[in-house]
C-alpha cells in the first residue's frame, strides 16, 4: 500500500513539477529548481524531484547543432527503475547562454544514489558557415551515476558537452557525434 | 587480452582528505591512436589509450573514480589507487590492449554499450566530487574483406547496377531531396497516417520517439510504429528515387502491413532490416541527374509537422 502511494505521489510530483516546462531552454545558470519534496499523509517526506539539463560548450564556428533525444531513464544502483519524465525533443548545442531541461526525475527517500541513462534519438543536424550535414547520433547513451547527497546540493546534473572535441567529421557532410562531456552535479 | 598501464607523469595517490581538493580534469581516449577506427580483419588487436589530464592550474586535482563499463567485463580495471591525486601539469596515460577474434565476436561487443548499431562506444569515465568526466572511443566492426566471384562481370557485361541508398539522416536535412520524394505521390504508412508533404515527411524524421506532440509520453506501440514508419519512409524514397528498392523484393511492403499492426517484436525486426537496407548504398553517388539541394537542418527542423496521433492501442501480450 505504502510502495502505491509512493508511486502515485511521485508521479503526481512529476506531473505538476513538469507544468510549464515543454519550452526547452533555461538560462545556464538557472536558480536551484523548484524542487518538490512530497510527503505522505504522516508528514514524512517521501522523495525529490532533480532536474537533468544540457548544454553545449566549446562550440565557436556552428550555427547549430541540433542533437534529438529518445529517451531518460534512471534507476536505483541496484536496477529499480524510478520514475522519470523526459521534456526535451531536440535541442541545440550552439545555444551557449541556455542549458536545456531535459527531464525530470523523482527519487523516493532512501535512495542513496541513483544511475541516469539518456539516449538520443539516430539522426540531428549541423550547420557551420556554409557547410551543413546531417550528425549521426547513434551512439551509446550517455550515463553516470550520482550520489543523491550530491544531487541535492542543486537539485540537478547538468551535462556540458564538448562540441567541438564530439564532432568527429564522417565524410563530405555527415559528422558523427561522440560524446565528450563533464557531468555537473 | 593484455593490461598495459603506465603513467606518464607521477600521478600519486592520496587517501581522501590529502591535500587535492580540486577537479579540473579533461580526459581523452583513442582507439589505435585514433577517436575512430575500424577493422575488418580477425582476429585482430585492437589498443585502447586513455588519458586522464589535471588541468588545473595550481592545485591537484582528485579523482574519486575511474570507470570504462563496456570494457570492464573484457577484464578492463583502473591499475592506480584511487581515490587519485593528479598533480599540476600531470597526467595518467593507461594502455589496455583487446583480442577480438571473430567479426561476430566484434557485433557482440558492439551491442553491449546499448546502441546496437555495429559498433563499439567505449566510454571512460572519471568520477570527482560532484561530477564526472567523460570521453568516448569508437571502434567499428566491419565484415572482413570477401574477394569478389570468380568471373568477371565486365567480360561479360551483366554487373548490377549498385543499389544506391541514402540514410534517414540524409533525407532529414535535405529538404529538397525530401520534397522530390513527397511529390511522387503520398507515401502510406498504415496506422501512423499518410505523408502528402514536406512538412509531414519531416514531422515523421524529426518526431519525438517518446514523445507525443502534446508532450505525453508515447506508448511502446506508437514508438515501434514511429521507429518503424521512418524506415519505411526512407525505404520508399530511396526505392521511388533511386530504383533501389529493398530486398527481398516485398520487405518495404511488409514494413507498411506492419505499421497497422500490434506485434511490437515484429515492427522493431522489420525496422532494423529496413535500415540495414537503407545504409546499404549510402557510400555509392547518386544519379547523375539528381540533385539533392543543400542541408539546410535547423529549416528542417523547425517546419517539421508531427502529425501522428495516439493509437489507444498497445502491444500484442507478450511483446
Amino acid at each position: 500500500m505504502k510502495k502505491l502511494l509512493l508511486s502515485a505521489l511521485s508521479l503526481t510530483a512529476l506531473a505538476l513539477s513538469a507544468c510549464g516546462s515543454s519550452e526547452p531552454p533555461a538560462s545556464s545558470t538557472p536558480e536551484p529548481p523548484e524542487l518538490t519534496t512530497t510527503r505522505t499523509q504522516d508528514d514524512a517526506p517521501a522523495g525529490r524531484t532533480f532536474e537533468l539539463r544540457l548544454r553545449g560548450t566549446n562550440a565557436q564556428g556552428y550555427d547549430s547543432v541540433l542533437v534529438p533525444l529518445r529517451s531518460l531513464e534512471v534507476t536505483t544502483p541496484t536496477g529499480a527503475p524510478l520514475q522519470a519524465r523526459m521534456v526535451a525533443r531536440t535541442v541545440d548545442l550552439t545555444v551557449q547562454e541556455q542549458a536545456y531541461l531535459v527531464g525530470q526525475f523523482f527519487v523516493p527517500e532512501g535512495v542513496s544514489s541513483v544511475r541516469v541513462k539518456l539516449t538520443f534519438d539516430d539522426f540531428g543536424g549541423w550547420e557551420q558557415g556554409k557547410k551543413a550535414g546531417a550528425l549521426d547520433t547513434q551512439v551509446a547513451p550517455v550515463s553516470f551515476e550520482a550520489p543523491v547527497d550530491s544531487l541535492s546540493q542543486r537539485g540537478r546534473a547538468v551535462l556540458l558537452l564538448d562540441v567541438g572535441k564530439s564532432l568527429l567529421s564522417e565524410g563530405q557532410e555527415q559528422r558523427l557525434m561522440l560524446p565528450t562531456l563533464k557531468v555537473n552535479y | 587480452m593484455q593490461r598495459g598501464w603506465r603513467a606518464a607523469v607521477v600521478a600519486a595517490a592520496l587517501g581522501v582528505g590529502g591535500a587535492a581538493s580540486a577537479h579540473e580534469f579533461r580526459c581523452e581516449k583513442h582507439v589505435d591512436g585514433q577517436p575512430v577506427a575500424h577493422i575488418d580483419e580477425y582476429p585482430v588487436t585492437v589498443r585502447f589509450d586513455d588519458k586522464l589530464i589535471n588541468i588545473h592550474p595550481t592545485a591537484p586535482s582528485l579523482a574519486l573514480r575511474a570507470e570504462d563499463p563496456g570494457l570492464t567485463r573484457s577484464g578492463w580495471s583502473f591499475q592506480y589507487a584511487l581515490p587519485l591525486a593528479v598533480p599540476v601539469g600531470g597526467s595518467a596515460d593507461s594502455s589496455f590492449l583487446l583480442q577480438i577474434h571473430s567479426y561476430e565476436e566484434c557485433r557482440a561487443l558492439a551491442a553491449r554499450d546499448g546502441s546496437d548499431d555495429g559498433a563499439f562506444d567505449s566510454t571512460f569515465r572519471v568520477v570527482w566530487p560532484l561530477g564526472e568526466d567523460q570521453c568516448a572511443a569508437r571502434l567499428v566492426c566491419d565484415r572482413p574483406y570477401e574477394p569478389p566471384p570468380p568471373y568477371d562481370c565486365h567480360a561479360t557485361n551483366d554487373c548490377p547496377e549498385p543499389r544506391v541508398t541514402r540514410d534517414e539522416g540524409f533525407f532529414k536535412v535535405h529538404e529538397s531531396a525530401l520534397q522530390q520524394c513527397v511529390d511522387l505521390f503520398p507515401i502510406e504508412l498504415g496506422s501512423v497516417g499518410t505523408v502528402s508533404t514536406l512538412e509531414q515527411a519531416l514531422g515523421v524524421l524529426w518526431a519525438s520517439p517518446t514523445l507525443y506532440r502534446n508532450g505525453e509520453p508515447r506508448t511502446p506501440l506508437d514508438t515501434a510504429r514511429l521507429m518503424l514508419a521512418r524506415q519505411v519512409l526512407v525505404a520508399h524514397c530511396n526505392a521511388y528515387l533511386f530504383g533501389s528498392f529493398p530486398l527481398p523484393a516485398d520487405l518495404l511492403e511488409s514494413g507498411r502491413a506492419a505499421l497497422s499492426g500490434i506485434q511490437c517484436r515484429e515492427l522493431g525486426a522489420l525496422r532494423g532490416e529496413l535500415r540495414e537496407m537503407n545504409v546499404e548504398g549510402r557510400e555509392f553517388d547518386l544519379p547523375a541527374d539528381f540533385e539533392p539541394g543543400q542541408a539546410t537542418p535547423a529549416h528542417a527542423q523547425s517546419i517539421a509537422e508531427d502529425f501522428t496521433q495516439p493509437s489507444g492501442q498497445r502491444c500484442a501480450p507478450g511483446q
